[in-house]
């Protein structure tokens, strides 16, 4: 199935990506976020809070947006 | 599949306009923002060292190297990041529907205190809780999207709703932020590439996030400004009003572990007036030593009083200071300031 993946970290990333059917919000995380802390991030699908656990249907929109960015002069 | 939302017409109008400005800007990924700060800071200290080197300032061309060898290493760190998220090849971006945008702006309201659309300034606005960055107050913020803007430089402000400005820089509201303008640093990439691609939540969400983090290492105005602290004139750390010291001598203010005392009056000196007694190394102040007569040494009174005493066997300078040519060459005495030289109890 495809979902709309965003990853607001460094560059940005907002694309459909390919992921399997049954995996969940933590799964998509370790594998597109394997260095990074669940708890540093603000994780949403359609624009709500998730569950760890929450389990991605076809076309579900998921975002990754650190806690701390830092700003710079 | 995403949950419908029933939308107001006003948000569906907003987002047609969005949606339609963002087609019209072209559907090319943005490039990384190349911000000309590091280069206006690094020509900047580069004028300000060729003059002190015209003048022959020796301490202030000095202290103006540093800054070159800082300044060129941000903006050789700022070019390279630019380089890394340069992309290979031009590549289309996808810029969400009109419904997409909607369903932005409806989440909005539900991520902040308050949103206005004003379709008539095709203004998009939004405000955060109160910020409050290590137990300091800054209030909230309204973060102002031009949406015509978009693509074409600065599109949005961020404005102090309840300013708390640092102490002593009134257009400086917030550690990142100087006259209404966020700097974003590490997230600049990502929010140009959201208003891109009409991602608006994802957009007010980074600016969010960025306004509650607090960078030291690149702030306009340091944190502690905001509590009346002040920079150590020798170390540069920030020390409270409480855990600061005031030379006796030029005033400045400096930290417990830079501070010094002179061992004859006791006063508090920084480590530019300390000056160390030409016999037995001790540090005072300029005005607790004198030169000893007919020659160019200053000393403290207990070595001056101890060389009175066995004078005999001294032999006196050639040039005493009262003597010596104009501005000569310099004396062996530890280098004084201007200031301390006036003072100086010069022997008639």
């Amino acid at each position: 199935m495809k979902i709309l993946y965003i990853n607001n970290d460094g560059g940005g990333f907002a694309d459909y990506i390919e992921v399997e059917e049954g995996t969940t919000v933590r799964a998509l995380f370790k594998r597109e976020v394997p260095h990074g802390q669940a708890e540093g991030y603000l994780i949403r699908v359609n624009r709500q809070p998730a569950a760890a656990d929450q389990v991605l249907q076809d076309q579900d929109r998921v975002s990754f947006t650190a806690v701390k960015i830092e700003g710079a002069v | 599949m995403p949950t419908e939302t029933t939308f107001g017409r006003r948000q569906l109008r907003t987002a047609v306009q969005i949606h339609t400005h963002l087609a019209g800007t072209g559907r090319l990924s943005p490039l990384p923002v190349l911000y000309d700060h590091e280069w206006d800071k690094l020509t900047n200290s580069i004028r300000r060292f060729e003059l002190a080197r015209n003048k022959g300032w020796q301490t202030a061309a000095d202290s103006l190297l540093s800054d070159l060898d800082l300044s060129a290493a941000n903006l050789g760190r700022r070019l390279d990041r630019f380089r890394i998220e340069l992309p290979k090849t031009p590549t289309p971006m996808q810029i969400s529907g009109p419904r997409d945008i909607a369903a932005d702006l409806a989440a909005l309201e539900e991520e902040f205190e308050e949103v206005d659309l004003d379709l008539q300034n095709k203004k998009l606005r939004v405000l955060t809780s109160p910020i409050e960055l290590e137990d300091t107050y800054l209030g909230p913020f309204r973060i102002a999207l031009h949406w015509e803007e978009i693509g074409k430089g600065a599109c949005y402000d961020v404005v102090a709703e309840d300013p708390q400005p640092a102490e002593g820089y009134d257009h400086v509201t917030h550690p990142h932020v100087t006259d209404e303008r966020l700097c974003e640093g590490e997230g600049s990439t990502a929010i140009r590439k959201a208003l891109a691609q009409g991602r608006l939540l994802d957009f007010f969400t980074l600016v969010k996030q960025i306004l509650e983090t607090y960078n030291p290492d690149s702030a306009f105005v340091a944190l502690s400004r905001w509590s009346g602290a002040r920079d150590c004139h020798d170390c540069g750390s920030s020390v409270s009003d409480e855990e600061s010291y005031g030379c006796s001598r030029c005033s400045e203010s400096v930290c417990d572990s830079c501070r010094n005392s002179c061992e004859a009056c006791e006063e508090t000196l920084c480590s530019g007036c300390c000056t160390p007694c030409g016999e037995c190394n001790g540090t005072l102040c300029r005005g607790c030593l004198e030169f000893r007569p007919g020659s160019r040494v200053l000393v403290c009174n207990n070595c001056l009083e101890k060389g009175e005493n066995s004078d005999d066997d001294e032999t006196p300078a050639d040039d005493p200071p009262g003597e010596s040519s104009a501005g000569g060459d310099g004396c062996d005495a530890p280098a004084a300031d201007s200031q301390c030289l006036e003072e100086a109890a010069v022997p008639a």
